[in-house]
């Protein structure tokens, strides 16, 4: 009953994220009267999607730590319940975000096994801003422990991005495309391995206020 | 049996709770009272795996409270709402946050829930944010009591309840610890009132327990001397006094009497029985002089 009320809550973010893209998707649509409406709600959903995957993953990781978690824990949730919930949290809005994403891009591309190479770029992604969100939550909660947590976590991604084009500009007699989408996955679960880090340790001494 | 053992809890510097050793028997009510930051509060938090502590054990017939699902299961913590935007609660209507709690509190009751909820009126579909100060007492209310918890912790349950509501409450509580000898305490600042309903009183002070004991005992013990100054000295020597008010040529103690004791009617002076509430306000003010 209680895994119920993490997957319920990622539930309602998933319900704002196809809300808004469907909103916003049609609003732009209707006023674009150049292309099929059809097809010009789809290419916009796509654009949309996207950013409203990003920006949820980031501003409702960042909330969760003065939300859900602090919720879950006034009604008698343990602190390892809460750990591992907000991974189902993820978990559930991450799943919703690739279902959604093959649909959208599937109705727009002819060869859909373009759709498979992009999956680890669709989960790094996630796993890099969710991480980010719930390192920036953490430091919300906790603002004299996360200042070290923030500046470990931008660090963090400064070193990536540096590796990647060092890598990029490395001639290695390698084809870089084929790489870029483990390129951005493993950077994305490394950033989010840390910030976890940071989460696992505020979780753990959270207390309700 | 509900215990805390040498429970200390600082933040930071800042010793809030010291070396409190307190022990909850079930199938009883306790009145926790004490003045504001004295930390009871926190004491229920902590002994509700709400508060991590600093030092010391909380156990439940044996067990370690502190992340123990089993133990967690039997208890209670229903605390006075929260509801600034940034606490997330504010988003919930009176529906959502009932639901939630029928979610994780194990031995729940939907049909005493329901019933409260008619019972106080409230809009199930109203936000949390909308409510008043008593409405939201009435909420945390319908959480305590259809939690069916074990050991149920009540802050300030009363606030903002206007005088009619506060007996509806009384009369509530009293009905679910006779049908189900729960084990209740609740934290309150309105001391008169719940006295009837408490059977024991623990007084709370700077972080250490004053007194914990049965509330007809205490107000057996404890009377109001008052007359002349030395007539009142004389007839109170030796014995626990507190808070001593002077005027003029005459002064005013209370007295604790311990068993046994009994205030001589050799002396010139008036012996008064004392509230609950004088009695609390004598011992959290200043010492007698």
């Amino acid at each position: 009953m209680r895994r119920l009320y993490w997957v319920k809550e990622g539930l309602k973010v998933v319900g704002i994220i196809f809300g808004a893209t469907a909103l916003y998707s049609l609003f732009m649509a209707l006023l674009n009267t150049d292309e099929d409406p059809l097809q010009s709600f789809i290419q916009q959903g796509t654009t949309y999607f996207a950013i409203m995957g990003v920006l949820m993953s980031l501003l409702n990781n960042m909330s969760a730590h003065q939300t859900i978690i602090p919720i879950s824990l006034s009604f008698g949730g343990t602190r390892k319940e809460a750990l591992w919930g907000i991974q189902l949290y993820r978990l559930t809005v991450l799943i919703f975000l690739l279902i959604g994403a093959f649909v959208m891009f599937g109705l727009m591309l002819s060869d859909i096994s373009i759709l498979f190479t992009a999956i680890p770029i669709m989960i790094g992604a996630y796993l890099f801003f969710a991480g980010l969100g719930g390192l920036l939550g953490t430091f919300v909660s906790r603002i004299s422990k996360g200042v070290l947590g923030v500046i470990v976590g931008f660090a963090t991604l400064v070193i990536m991005f540096i590796l990647i084009f060092a890598i990029l500009g490395l001639d290695i007699g390698l084809e870089i495309s084929d790489y870029i989408p483990w390129l951005i996955f493993i950077p994305g679960a490394a950033v989010y391995g840390i910030c976890s880090i940071f989460e696992v340790r505020s979780i753990k001494r959270h207390y309700v206020r | 049996m509900l215990k805390c053992e040498n429970l200390t809890k600082a933040y930071g510097k800042k010793i809030v709770l010291q070396g409190l050793n307190l022990t909850l028997e079930p199938g009883k009510i306790y009145g926790l009272i004490g003045r504001n930051g004295a930390g009871k509060t926190t004491m229920l938090s902590i002994m509700s795996n709400q508060n991590p502590l600093t030092a010391g054990a909380v156990t439940l017939d044996g067990e370690t409270v502190w992340e123990n699902r089993k133990a967690i299961d039997r208890i209670c913590f229903s605390r006075e709402l929260n509801i600034s935007p940034e606490s997330g609660l504010a988003r919930y209507t009176v529906k959502n946050y009932l639901k939630t709690a029928a979610t994780f509190l194990p031995h729940w009751d939907q049909e005493m829930a329901d019933r409260l909820t008619v019972f106080f009126g409230l809009d199930i579909k109203a936000k949390l944010s909308k409510l008043s100060k008593g409405m939201l007492s009435m909420v945390t209310i319908i959480v305590a009591l259809a939690s069916k918890a074990e050991y149920t912790f009540l802050d300030e349950p009363v606030a903002g309840l206007d005088v009619v509501a506060r007996e509806q409450f009384y009369k509530l509580l009293l009905q679910e610890f006779s049908e189900t000898g729960r084990t209740f305490v609740i934290s309150t600042h309105i001391i008169e009132e719940a006295a009837d309903v408490m059977e024991e009183v623990i007084m709370l002070d700077g972080g250490k327990i004053l007194l914990k004991e049965n509330t007809q005992d205490l107000l057996d013990r404890a009377c109001y001397v008052s007359g002349l100054n030395e007539e009142v000295d004389n007839a109170t020597a030796g014995f626990e006094c507190h808070h001593a008010e002077r005027m003029g040529r005459s002064k005013g103690v209370t007295v604790l009497l311990r068993e046994g004791e009994a205030i001589d009617t050799k002396y010139d002076v008036t012996v008064q029985p004392l509230s609950l509430q004088k009695i609390f306000v004598a011992l959290c003010g200043e010492e007698a002089r």
